[in-house]
Protein backbone atom coordinates (compact mmCIF):
# COMPACT_ATOMS: atom_id res chain seq x y z
CA UNK A 1 0.00 0.00 0.00
CA UNK A 2 2.98 2.29 0.64
CA UNK A 3 3.44 4.72 -2.24
CA UNK A 4 -0.19 4.45 -3.29
CA UNK A 5 -1.28 7.64 -1.61
CA UNK A 6 -0.47 10.25 0.98
CA UNK A 7 -2.50 12.06 3.59
CA UNK A 8 -2.66 15.83 3.31
CA UNK A 9 -3.86 17.97 6.22
CA UNK A 10 -5.08 21.31 4.90
CA UNK A 11 -5.06 24.21 7.36
CA UNK A 12 -5.01 22.08 10.51
CA UNK A 13 -4.87 24.33 13.59
CA UNK A 14 -4.56 22.01 16.55
CA UNK A 15 -1.14 20.35 17.03
CA UNK A 16 -2.80 17.44 18.88
CA UNK A 17 -4.93 16.75 15.81
CA UNK A 18 -1.83 17.00 13.62
CA UNK A 19 -0.13 14.33 15.75
CA UNK A 20 -3.22 12.14 15.51
CA UNK A 21 -3.17 12.60 11.72
CA UNK A 22 0.46 11.49 11.64
CA UNK A 23 -0.56 8.38 13.58
CA UNK A 24 -3.48 7.76 11.22
CA UNK A 25 -1.17 7.92 8.22
CA UNK A 26 1.32 5.63 9.99
CA UNK A 27 -1.46 3.07 10.61
CA UNK A 28 -1.91 2.78 6.86
CA UNK A 29 1.79 3.05 5.98
CA UNK A 30 1.51 6.24 3.99
CA UNK A 31 3.27 9.59 4.40
CA UNK A 32 1.49 12.62 5.85
CA UNK A 33 1.96 16.24 4.80
CA UNK A 34 0.51 19.45 6.13
CA UNK A 35 -0.40 22.53 4.16
CA UNK A 36 0.13 25.12 6.85
CA UNK A 37 -2.22 28.02 6.24
CA UNK A 38 -3.30 28.63 9.85
CA UNK A 39 -0.15 28.83 11.91
CA UNK A 40 0.29 25.17 12.80
CA UNK A 41 4.09 25.39 12.43
CA UNK A 42 4.31 28.18 14.99
CA UNK A 43 2.49 26.06 17.60
CA UNK A 44 4.35 22.85 16.86
CA UNK A 45 6.44 21.61 19.76
CA UNK A 46 9.35 19.65 18.35
CA UNK A 47 10.24 18.38 21.84
CA UNK A 48 7.10 16.19 21.81
CA UNK A 49 8.20 13.96 18.98
CA UNK A 50 8.09 13.93 15.22
CA UNK A 51 9.00 16.84 13.01
CA UNK A 52 6.10 18.53 11.28
CA UNK A 53 6.21 17.52 7.62
CA UNK A 54 5.09 20.61 5.73
CA UNK A 55 4.26 20.93 2.07
CA UNK A 56 6.38 23.53 0.31
CA UNK A 57 4.26 26.70 0.31
CA UNK A 58 5.63 27.65 -3.11
CA UNK A 59 4.63 24.37 -4.67
CA UNK A 60 1.62 24.82 -6.98
CA UNK A 61 -1.49 22.99 -5.85
CA UNK A 62 -1.58 21.05 -9.09
CA UNK A 63 1.60 19.25 -8.07
CA UNK A 64 -0.33 17.62 -5.22
CA UNK A 65 -2.84 16.12 -7.66
CA UNK A 66 -4.60 13.78 -8.04
CA UNK A 67 -6.59 14.94 -5.04
CA UNK A 68 -9.35 13.13 -3.15
CA UNK A 69 -11.11 15.56 -0.82
CA UNK A 70 -12.79 14.19 2.31
CA UNK A 71 -15.52 16.77 2.74
CA UNK A 72 -19.29 16.86 3.15
CA UNK A 73 -20.15 18.80 0.02
CA UNK A 74 -22.90 18.47 -2.54
CA UNK A 75 -22.16 15.65 -4.94
CA UNK A 76 -19.66 13.92 -2.66
CA UNK A 77 -19.63 10.12 -2.92
CA UNK A 78 -20.11 8.08 0.29
CA UNK A 79 -16.73 6.85 1.40
CA UNK A 80 -18.04 3.27 1.60
CA UNK A 81 -18.39 2.88 -2.15
CA UNK A 82 -15.97 5.53 -3.40
CA UNK A 83 -13.58 4.40 -6.12
CA UNK A 84 -10.03 3.52 -5.11
CA UNK A 85 -7.72 6.52 -5.46
CA UNK A 86 -5.12 6.47 -8.19
CA UNK A 87 -1.49 5.76 -7.34
CA UNK A 88 0.16 8.84 -5.85
CA UNK A 89 -3.14 10.48 -4.85
CA UNK A 90 -3.33 12.97 -2.01
CA UNK A 91 -6.21 12.27 0.35
CA UNK A 92 -7.07 15.67 1.81
CA UNK A 93 -8.72 16.46 5.13
CA UNK A 94 -9.43 20.03 6.12
CA UNK A 95 -9.42 22.45 9.00
CA UNK A 96 -11.25 21.37 12.15
CA UNK A 97 -13.91 24.07 11.87
CA UNK A 98 -13.79 25.31 8.31
CA UNK A 99 -12.95 22.24 6.27
CA UNK A 100 -10.87 22.18 3.10
CA UNK A 101 -10.06 25.52 1.47
CA UNK A 102 -11.84 26.32 -1.76
CA UNK A 103 -8.68 26.39 -3.88
CA UNK A 104 -8.00 22.72 -3.07
CA UNK A 105 -11.62 21.70 -3.41
CA UNK A 106 -11.80 23.21 -6.88
CA UNK A 107 -8.93 21.09 -8.19
CA UNK A 108 -9.96 17.90 -6.38
CA UNK A 109 -10.58 14.96 -8.70
CA UNK A 110 -13.47 13.85 -6.58
CA UNK A 111 -14.94 14.39 -3.12
CA UNK A 112 -15.89 11.68 -0.67
CA UNK A 113 -18.05 12.11 2.41
CA UNK A 114 -18.56 10.12 5.56
CA UNK A 115 -22.34 9.74 5.83
CA UNK A 116 -23.58 10.77 9.26
CA UNK A 117 -26.96 10.22 10.86
CA UNK A 118 -27.12 12.95 13.49
CA UNK A 119 -28.58 16.42 13.26
CA UNK A 120 -26.56 17.75 16.15
CA UNK A 121 -23.12 16.35 15.34
CA UNK A 122 -22.54 16.00 11.62
CA UNK A 123 -18.76 15.85 11.51
CA UNK A 124 -16.05 13.66 12.99
CA UNK A 125 -12.80 14.71 14.57
CA UNK A 126 -10.39 15.38 11.69
CA UNK A 127 -8.05 12.51 12.56
CA UNK A 128 -10.99 10.14 13.06
CA UNK A 129 -12.36 11.19 9.68
CA UNK A 130 -8.95 10.61 8.10
CA UNK A 131 -8.72 7.12 9.62
CA UNK A 132 -12.20 6.19 8.38
CA UNK A 133 -11.47 7.58 4.91
CA UNK A 134 -8.13 5.76 4.64
CA UNK A 135 -9.67 2.52 5.88
CA UNK A 136 -12.30 2.51 3.15
CA UNK A 137 -10.32 4.14 0.36
CA UNK A 138 -7.15 2.10 0.75
CA UNK A 139 -7.97 -1.02 2.67
CA UNK A 140 -11.43 -2.46 3.05
CA UNK A 141 -13.60 -4.08 0.43
CA UNK A 142 -15.89 -1.63 -1.25
CA UNK A 143 -19.32 -2.45 0.03
CA UNK A 144 -22.04 0.19 -0.25
CA UNK A 145 -24.04 1.38 2.70
CA UNK A 146 -27.10 -0.73 3.31
CA UNK A 147 -30.62 0.49 2.70
CA UNK A 148 -32.96 -0.66 5.38
CA UNK A 149 -36.64 0.08 6.01
CA UNK A 150 -36.00 0.55 9.73
CA UNK A 151 -32.28 0.98 10.35
CA UNK A 152 -32.75 1.99 13.99
CA UNK A 153 -33.89 -1.52 14.81
CA UNK A 154 -30.49 -2.78 13.69
CA UNK A 155 -28.45 -0.41 15.86
CA UNK A 156 -26.47 -2.23 18.57
CA UNK A 157 -25.60 -0.87 21.98
CA UNK A 158 -22.05 0.52 22.03
CA UNK A 159 -19.66 0.18 24.96
CA UNK A 160 -16.40 2.11 24.85
CA UNK A 161 -14.20 0.12 27.19
CA UNK A 162 -11.40 1.56 29.29
CA UNK A 163 -10.18 4.57 27.33
CA UNK A 164 -6.99 5.95 28.81
CA UNK A 165 -7.35 9.55 27.67
CA UNK A 166 -10.35 11.85 27.82
CA UNK A 167 -9.68 13.39 24.42
CA UNK A 168 -9.56 9.95 22.82
CA UNK A 169 -12.76 9.01 24.68
CA UNK A 170 -14.43 12.29 23.70
CA UNK A 171 -13.53 11.85 20.04
CA UNK A 172 -14.90 8.31 20.06
CA UNK A 173 -18.14 9.54 21.66
CA UNK A 174 -18.32 12.29 19.06
CA UNK A 175 -17.97 9.70 16.30
CA UNK A 176 -20.71 7.58 17.86
CA UNK A 177 -22.96 10.63 18.11
CA UNK A 178 -22.29 11.57 14.49
CA UNK A 179 -23.21 8.06 13.35
CA UNK A 180 -26.53 8.28 15.17
CA UNK A 181 -25.99 6.74 18.61
CA UNK A 182 -27.94 8.80 21.14
CA UNK A 183 -26.55 6.87 24.09
CA UNK A 184 -23.14 5.31 24.55
CA UNK A 185 -21.91 3.09 27.38
CA UNK A 186 -18.52 3.97 28.82
CA UNK A 187 -16.38 1.76 31.02
CA UNK A 188 -14.43 4.52 32.71
CA UNK A 189 -12.09 2.36 34.74
CA UNK A 190 -9.24 4.85 34.24
CA UNK A 191 -11.41 7.75 35.45
CA UNK A 192 -10.86 9.90 32.38
CA UNK A 193 -14.42 10.96 31.69
CA UNK A 194 -16.88 11.15 34.55
CA UNK A 195 -16.23 13.90 37.03
CA UNK A 196 -12.92 15.80 37.36
CA UNK A 197 -12.03 18.75 35.21
CA UNK A 198 -14.21 17.85 32.22
CA UNK A 199 -17.35 18.25 34.32
CA UNK A 200 -16.33 21.80 35.19
CA UNK A 201 -16.00 22.59 31.51
CA UNK A 202 -19.39 21.06 30.93
CA UNK A 203 -20.95 23.30 33.53
CA UNK A 204 -19.37 26.28 31.88
CA UNK A 205 -21.13 25.44 28.68
CA UNK A 206 -24.44 24.65 30.32
CA UNK A 207 -25.95 27.88 29.09
CA UNK A 208 -25.14 27.01 25.51
CA UNK A 209 -26.74 23.58 25.73
CA UNK A 210 -29.95 23.04 23.93
CA UNK A 211 -30.27 19.42 25.13
CA UNK A 212 -31.71 18.64 21.76
CA UNK A 213 -29.89 15.89 19.94
CA UNK A 214 -27.71 15.50 23.00
CA UNK A 215 -25.78 12.29 23.55
CA UNK A 216 -26.08 10.36 26.79
CA UNK A 217 -22.96 8.72 28.18
CA UNK A 218 -23.90 5.87 30.52
CA UNK A 219 -21.44 4.36 32.97
CA UNK A 220 -21.08 0.62 32.37
CA UNK A 221 -18.52 -1.98 33.36
CA UNK A 222 -17.11 -4.47 30.91
CA UNK A 223 -17.36 -7.30 33.41
CA UNK A 224 -20.07 -9.65 34.57
CA UNK A 225 -23.17 -10.40 32.54
CA UNK A 226 -24.65 -7.32 30.91
CA UNK A 227 -27.75 -9.19 29.79
CA UNK A 228 -27.15 -9.10 26.04
CA UNK A 229 -27.69 -12.08 23.78
CA UNK A 230 -24.58 -11.33 21.76
CA UNK A 231 -21.33 -9.52 22.48
CA UNK A 232 -19.09 -8.34 19.65
CA UNK A 233 -15.59 -7.23 20.62
CA UNK A 234 -13.82 -5.23 17.93
CA UNK A 235 -10.20 -4.12 17.89
CA UNK A 236 -6.88 -4.40 16.15
CA UNK A 237 -5.45 -7.05 18.45
CA UNK A 238 -8.38 -9.41 18.82
CA UNK A 239 -8.38 -12.74 17.07
CA UNK A 240 -11.31 -13.11 14.74
CA UNK A 241 -12.63 -12.54 11.25
CA UNK A 242 -12.31 -9.21 9.50
CA UNK A 243 -14.49 -6.36 10.69
CA UNK A 244 -16.58 -6.25 7.53
CA UNK A 245 -17.24 -10.01 7.73
CA UNK A 246 -18.86 -9.81 11.17
CA UNK A 247 -22.47 -8.76 11.67
CA UNK A 248 -22.23 -5.61 13.78
CA UNK A 249 -25.85 -4.56 13.31
CA UNK A 250 -27.68 -6.99 15.56
CA UNK A 251 -30.03 -4.51 17.17
CA UNK A 252 -30.58 -3.95 20.86
CA UNK A 253 -29.77 -7.53 21.78
CA UNK A 254 -26.18 -6.98 20.67
CA UNK A 255 -23.52 -4.99 22.45
CA UNK A 256 -20.56 -3.76 20.45
CA UNK A 257 -17.55 -3.46 22.75
CA UNK A 258 -14.64 -1.33 21.55
CA UNK A 259 -11.81 -1.72 24.04
CA UNK A 260 -8.88 0.66 24.32
CA UNK A 261 -6.22 -1.95 23.73
CA UNK A 262 -3.66 0.08 25.67
CA UNK A 263 -5.76 0.19 28.79
CA UNK A 264 -8.01 -2.84 28.93
CA UNK A 265 -5.52 -5.48 30.02
CA UNK A 266 -6.72 -9.06 30.20
CA UNK A 267 -10.51 -9.21 30.09
CA UNK A 268 -12.63 -12.33 29.93
CA UNK A 269 -15.00 -11.15 27.24
CA UNK A 270 -17.00 -14.37 27.49
CA UNK A 271 -18.17 -13.33 30.95
CA UNK A 272 -20.23 -10.46 29.47
CA UNK A 273 -22.93 -13.01 28.69
CA UNK A 274 -24.47 -14.46 25.57
CA UNK A 275 -22.49 -15.42 22.50
CA UNK A 276 -19.18 -13.63 22.07
CA UNK A 277 -17.83 -12.78 18.62
CA UNK A 278 -14.63 -11.00 17.74
CA UNK A 279 -14.04 -8.63 14.85
CA UNK A 280 -10.53 -7.69 13.80
CA UNK A 281 -9.75 -4.26 12.42
CA UNK A 282 -7.26 -5.17 9.73
CA UNK A 283 -4.57 -2.54 9.33
CA UNK A 284 -1.65 -2.69 6.92
CA UNK A 285 0.88 -1.62 9.57
CA UNK A 286 0.55 -3.37 12.91
CA UNK A 287 3.53 -1.74 14.59
CA UNK A 288 2.20 1.81 14.31
CA UNK A 289 1.31 3.82 17.44
CA UNK A 290 -2.14 2.89 18.80
CA UNK A 291 -4.77 5.60 19.02
CA UNK A 292 -8.13 4.71 20.47
CA UNK A 293 -10.17 7.30 18.62
CA UNK A 294 -8.93 6.09 15.22
CA UNK A 295 -9.73 2.43 15.83
CA UNK A 296 -13.07 3.23 17.51
CA UNK A 297 -14.07 5.47 14.62
CA UNK A 298 -13.31 2.77 12.07
CA UNK A 299 -15.39 0.22 14.01
CA UNK A 300 -18.28 2.65 14.42
CA UNK A 301 -18.17 3.61 10.75
CA UNK A 302 -18.41 -0.04 9.73
CA UNK A 303 -21.27 -0.58 12.18
CA UNK A 304 -23.03 2.48 10.73
CA UNK A 305 -22.52 1.10 7.21
CA UNK A 306 -24.10 -2.19 8.21
CA UNK A 307 -26.97 -0.50 10.04
CA UNK A 308 -27.66 1.42 6.86
CA UNK A 309 -29.91 4.31 6.16
CA UNK A 310 -33.65 4.50 5.57
CA UNK A 311 -34.83 2.99 2.32
CA UNK A 312 -37.05 5.99 1.65
CA UNK A 313 -35.51 9.37 2.36
CA UNK A 314 -37.41 12.57 2.76
CA UNK A 315 -40.96 11.24 3.00
CA UNK A 316 -42.82 13.52 5.37
CA UNK A 317 -44.20 11.95 8.49
CA UNK A 318 -47.97 11.43 8.37
CA UNK A 319 -49.84 14.23 10.06
CA UNK A 320 -51.36 13.18 13.35
CA UNK A 321 -53.98 14.82 15.46
CA UNK A 322 -54.17 14.98 19.23
CA UNK A 323 -52.53 11.88 20.68
CA UNK A 324 -51.73 10.42 24.07
CA UNK A 325 -49.25 7.70 24.75
CA UNK A 326 -48.69 5.22 27.53
CA UNK A 327 -45.00 4.44 27.90
CA UNK A 328 -42.28 3.48 30.34
CA UNK A 329 -39.59 6.09 30.65
CA UNK A 330 -35.90 5.73 31.23
CA UNK A 331 -34.46 7.79 34.07
CA UNK A 332 -33.25 11.11 32.69
CA UNK A 333 -29.48 11.12 32.96
CA UNK A 334 -29.86 9.18 36.20
CA UNK A 335 -26.55 7.34 36.16
CA UNK A 336 -25.22 8.92 33.02
CA UNK A 337 -24.28 12.27 31.67
CA UNK A 338 -25.78 14.28 28.87
CA UNK A 339 -23.22 15.76 26.48
CA UNK A 340 -24.31 18.49 24.13
CA UNK A 341 -23.38 18.56 20.44
CA UNK A 342 -21.50 21.82 21.00
CA UNK A 343 -19.24 20.13 23.52
CA UNK A 344 -18.67 17.09 21.36
CA UNK A 345 -17.56 19.30 18.50
CA UNK A 346 -14.58 20.31 20.64
CA UNK A 347 -13.17 16.79 20.37
CA UNK B 1 -88.53 14.71 37.64
CA UNK B 2 -88.22 14.14 33.95
CA UNK B 3 -84.71 14.39 32.61
CA UNK B 4 -83.87 15.40 29.10
CA UNK B 5 -81.50 13.55 26.88
CA UNK B 6 -78.88 16.21 27.48
CA UNK B 7 -78.74 15.71 31.22
CA UNK B 8 -79.02 11.97 31.14
CA UNK B 9 -76.28 10.27 33.24
CA UNK B 10 -73.40 9.07 31.14
CA UNK B 11 -73.93 5.45 32.05
CA UNK B 12 -77.50 5.50 30.70
CA UNK B 13 -76.60 7.64 27.72
CA UNK B 14 -73.71 5.38 26.76
CA UNK B 15 -75.86 2.24 26.96
CA UNK B 16 -78.57 3.86 24.86
CA UNK B 17 -76.25 5.22 22.20
CA UNK B 18 -74.04 2.19 21.76
CA UNK B 19 -77.18 0.07 21.40
CA UNK B 20 -78.71 2.35 18.78
CA UNK B 21 -76.06 4.69 17.45
CA UNK B 22 -78.07 5.99 14.49
CA UNK B 23 -81.49 6.39 16.05
CA UNK B 24 -82.97 9.86 15.89
CA UNK B 25 -84.18 11.75 18.93
CA UNK B 26 -87.76 11.14 17.91
CA UNK B 27 -87.20 7.44 18.17
CA UNK B 28 -85.96 7.55 21.77
CA UNK B 29 -88.72 5.91 23.78
CA UNK B 30 -86.57 5.47 26.84
CA UNK B 31 -85.16 8.93 27.04
CA UNK B 32 -86.79 10.01 30.23
CA UNK B 33 -86.48 8.25 33.53
CA UNK B 34 -90.22 8.56 34.02
CA UNK B 35 -90.90 6.66 30.83
CA UNK B 36 -88.29 4.14 31.80
CA UNK B 37 -89.88 3.58 35.19
CA UNK B 38 -93.23 3.17 33.50
CA UNK B 39 -91.92 0.49 31.20
CA UNK B 40 -90.32 -1.20 34.15
CA UNK B 41 -93.62 -1.15 36.01
CA UNK B 42 -95.21 -2.81 33.02
CA UNK B 43 -92.82 -5.71 33.48
CA UNK B 44 -90.64 -5.12 30.41
CA UNK B 45 -87.03 -5.99 31.07
CA UNK B 46 -84.41 -3.53 29.83
CA UNK B 47 -80.98 -4.80 29.02
CA UNK B 48 -78.22 -2.47 30.13
CA UNK B 49 -75.80 -3.97 27.68
CA UNK B 50 -77.48 -5.36 24.62
CA UNK B 51 -74.32 -5.89 22.58
CA UNK B 52 -74.82 -2.80 20.46
CA UNK B 53 -72.04 -1.01 18.65
CA UNK B 54 -68.56 -2.26 19.38
CA UNK B 55 -65.26 -0.80 18.29
CA UNK B 56 -63.45 -2.65 15.54
CA UNK B 57 -60.74 -4.89 17.02
CA UNK B 58 -57.86 -5.52 14.60
CA UNK B 59 -55.12 -7.96 15.51
CA UNK B 60 -51.82 -7.66 13.65
CA UNK B 61 -49.13 -10.31 13.52
CA UNK B 62 -46.14 -9.92 15.87
CA UNK B 63 -42.50 -9.96 14.88
CA UNK B 64 -40.45 -12.93 16.11
CA UNK B 65 -39.62 -12.50 19.78
CA UNK B 66 -42.67 -10.35 20.47
CA UNK B 67 -46.20 -11.07 21.61
CA UNK B 68 -49.50 -9.37 22.22
CA UNK B 69 -50.00 -9.78 25.98
CA UNK B 70 -53.76 -9.47 25.51
CA UNK B 71 -55.78 -10.61 22.54
CA UNK B 72 -59.27 -10.12 21.18
CA UNK B 73 -60.80 -12.40 23.81
CA UNK B 74 -59.36 -10.47 26.75
CA UNK B 75 -60.36 -7.15 25.22
CA UNK B 76 -63.95 -8.27 24.65
CA UNK B 77 -64.10 -9.69 28.17
CA UNK B 78 -62.88 -6.43 29.70
CA UNK B 79 -65.12 -4.26 27.55
CA UNK B 80 -68.10 -6.40 28.46
CA UNK B 81 -67.25 -6.11 32.13
CA UNK B 82 -66.77 -2.35 32.06
CA UNK B 83 -69.89 -1.91 29.96
CA UNK B 84 -70.97 0.50 27.27
CA UNK B 85 -69.47 3.48 29.08
CA UNK B 86 -65.99 2.18 28.30
CA UNK B 87 -66.63 1.65 24.62
CA UNK B 88 -68.94 4.49 23.78
CA UNK B 89 -67.40 6.54 21.01
CA UNK B 90 -64.49 4.18 20.47
CA UNK B 91 -63.85 3.48 16.82
CA UNK B 92 -61.10 0.90 16.85
CA UNK B 93 -58.68 -1.02 19.03
CA UNK B 94 -55.67 -2.20 17.07
CA UNK B 95 -52.99 -4.65 18.17
CA UNK B 96 -49.90 -3.72 16.24
CA UNK B 97 -46.22 -4.51 15.95
CA UNK B 98 -43.99 -2.62 18.33
CA UNK B 99 -42.78 0.79 17.26
CA UNK B 100 -39.11 1.54 16.57
CA UNK B 101 -37.24 1.40 19.85
CA UNK B 102 -36.46 4.76 21.26
CA UNK B 103 -33.68 5.12 23.78
CA UNK B 104 -35.82 6.92 26.30
CA UNK B 105 -39.19 5.21 26.18
CA UNK B 106 -40.87 1.85 25.78
CA UNK B 107 -44.26 2.48 24.26
CA UNK B 108 -47.18 0.37 25.43
CA UNK B 109 -50.17 2.00 23.83
CA UNK B 110 -51.26 5.03 21.92
CA UNK B 111 -54.53 6.92 21.66
CA UNK B 112 -55.47 9.10 18.74
CA UNK B 113 -58.54 11.24 19.22
CA UNK B 114 -61.29 10.60 18.46
CA UNK B 115 -61.59 6.99 19.42
CA UNK B 116 -58.60 5.09 18.04
CA UNK B 117 -56.46 2.99 20.40
CA UNK B 118 -53.31 1.14 19.38
CA UNK B 119 -51.77 -1.49 21.66
CA UNK B 120 -48.21 -2.41 20.75
CA UNK B 121 -46.72 -5.88 20.82
CA UNK B 122 -44.16 -6.31 23.57
CA UNK B 123 -40.97 -8.32 23.86
CA UNK B 124 -41.18 -11.81 25.29
CA UNK B 125 -40.50 -11.68 29.02
CA UNK B 126 -38.22 -11.23 30.80
CA UNK B 127 -37.60 -7.72 29.56
CA UNK B 128 -34.12 -6.22 29.62
CA UNK B 129 -33.88 -2.46 29.55
CA UNK B 130 -30.44 -0.93 28.98
CA UNK B 131 -31.00 1.82 31.48
CA UNK B 132 -32.58 2.64 34.78
CA UNK B 133 -36.28 3.41 34.80
CA UNK B 134 -37.85 6.48 36.29
CA UNK B 135 -39.49 6.01 39.69
CA UNK B 136 -42.94 6.48 38.13
CA UNK B 137 -42.31 3.70 35.66
CA UNK B 138 -40.97 1.43 38.41
CA UNK B 139 -44.09 2.08 40.47
CA UNK B 140 -46.33 1.25 37.52
CA UNK B 141 -44.50 -2.00 36.89
CA UNK B 142 -44.52 -3.07 40.52
CA UNK B 143 -48.19 -2.21 40.86
CA UNK B 144 -48.86 -4.55 37.96
CA UNK B 145 -46.99 -7.38 39.67
CA UNK B 146 -43.68 -7.23 37.81
CA UNK B 147 -40.45 -8.19 39.55
CA UNK B 148 -37.66 -5.71 38.95
CA UNK B 149 -33.97 -6.41 39.26
CA UNK B 150 -31.72 -3.42 38.65
CA UNK B 151 -28.10 -4.01 37.73
CA UNK B 152 -25.48 -1.56 36.49
CA UNK B 153 -27.29 0.30 33.70
CA UNK B 154 -29.53 -2.71 33.04
CA UNK B 155 -33.00 -3.36 34.45
CA UNK B 156 -34.43 -6.86 34.26
CA UNK B 157 -38.21 -7.09 34.45
CA UNK B 158 -39.90 -10.42 35.04
CA UNK B 159 -43.60 -11.00 34.56
CA UNK B 160 -44.91 -13.84 36.70
CA UNK B 161 -48.24 -15.44 35.81
CA UNK B 162 -50.79 -13.16 34.16
CA UNK B 163 -49.13 -9.97 35.34
CA UNK B 164 -48.01 -8.86 31.86
CA UNK B 165 -51.53 -9.30 30.48
CA UNK B 166 -52.95 -7.32 33.40
CA UNK B 167 -50.32 -4.64 32.92
CA UNK B 168 -51.22 -4.26 29.27
CA UNK B 169 -54.94 -4.37 30.04
CA UNK B 170 -54.89 -1.58 32.61
CA UNK B 171 -51.76 0.46 31.95
CA UNK B 172 -52.28 0.11 28.23
CA UNK B 173 -55.90 -0.35 27.18
CA UNK B 174 -57.83 1.11 30.13
CA UNK B 175 -55.36 3.98 30.47
CA UNK B 176 -56.04 4.97 26.87
CA UNK B 177 -59.79 4.50 27.36
CA UNK B 178 -59.40 6.90 30.28
CA UNK B 179 -58.01 9.49 27.86
CA UNK B 180 -60.88 8.75 25.52
CA UNK B 181 -63.50 9.22 28.24
CA UNK B 182 -62.02 12.55 29.28
CA UNK B 183 -62.36 13.77 25.72
CA UNK B 184 -65.89 12.33 25.44
CA UNK B 185 -67.01 13.70 28.79
CA UNK B 186 -65.98 17.22 27.87
CA UNK B 187 -67.90 16.87 24.61
CA UNK B 188 -64.95 18.32 22.73
CA UNK B 189 -63.71 15.21 21.15
CA UNK B 190 -61.10 16.75 18.89
CA UNK B 191 -59.88 19.63 21.02
CA UNK B 192 -57.30 19.61 23.79
CA UNK B 193 -59.44 19.81 26.90
CA UNK B 194 -56.75 20.01 29.57
CA UNK B 195 -53.00 20.03 30.06
CA UNK B 196 -51.30 16.82 29.10
CA UNK B 197 -50.08 16.17 32.65
CA UNK B 198 -53.62 16.49 33.99
CA UNK B 199 -54.92 14.32 31.17
CA UNK B 200 -52.35 11.67 32.03
CA UNK B 201 -53.06 11.87 35.75
CA UNK B 202 -56.79 11.39 35.26
CA UNK B 203 -56.29 8.57 32.80
CA UNK B 204 -54.04 6.94 35.38
CA UNK B 205 -56.71 7.32 38.06
CA UNK B 206 -59.30 5.80 35.75
CA UNK B 207 -57.02 2.84 34.99
CA UNK B 208 -56.40 2.34 38.73
CA UNK B 209 -60.15 2.39 39.45
CA UNK B 210 -60.73 -0.13 36.67
CA UNK B 211 -58.01 -2.36 38.06
CA UNK B 212 -59.61 -2.28 41.50
CA UNK B 213 -63.08 -3.07 40.12
CA UNK B 214 -61.63 -5.93 38.09
CA UNK B 215 -59.84 -7.39 41.10
CA UNK B 216 -62.96 -7.10 43.25
CA UNK B 217 -64.99 -8.91 40.62
CA UNK B 218 -62.50 -11.78 40.61
CA UNK B 219 -62.38 -12.03 44.39
CA UNK B 220 -66.00 -11.79 45.54
CA UNK B 221 -66.54 -11.20 49.24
Amino acid sequence: MTGKARLLGDGIENPANARALLDAAAMFGIPCLFRDTRGLGAQWDTDRGALLPLADPHTPIESLAPLVAVENVTGAVPVYDAPRPRVGSSIVVGNERLGIRGDLLRVADHCVEIPTASRGVNTLNVASAAAVALFYLLGADHRPMRRSPQPERRRPVVLLAAPTDHVEAGSAIRTAAAFGWRAVGLDDRHAVWFGVSRAARTEGRAAARAHRNATRVLPMRAEGSLGFKRVVVAGTRVDGPRLSDVDLAGGRDTILVIPDENGTGEVDWGSLGGRTDFARVELPVTTSPYRYRLVASIVLAEAARQIGRPAVVGRPAPRRGLTYESALEVAAAGGGEVVSPSELREY
Amino acid sequence: MTRTLHTQPRSILAARRTATPHRSRRGEPLAALGQRRLISDLGIELREDDGGQWPRIAVGRCRPGFLHPIGRVEIVEAMTFFGPLARYGLRSIELRQSVGEEDETLTLAWFLVPGRIVLYAQAQPPWLMRAELTQDSRDRLERAGAKLDSGPAVTRIEWPGRSLADFMLFDGLMHEIGHHLIQQHKRKRLARVMRTTDHERRAEQFAAACRQAWVERQTPA
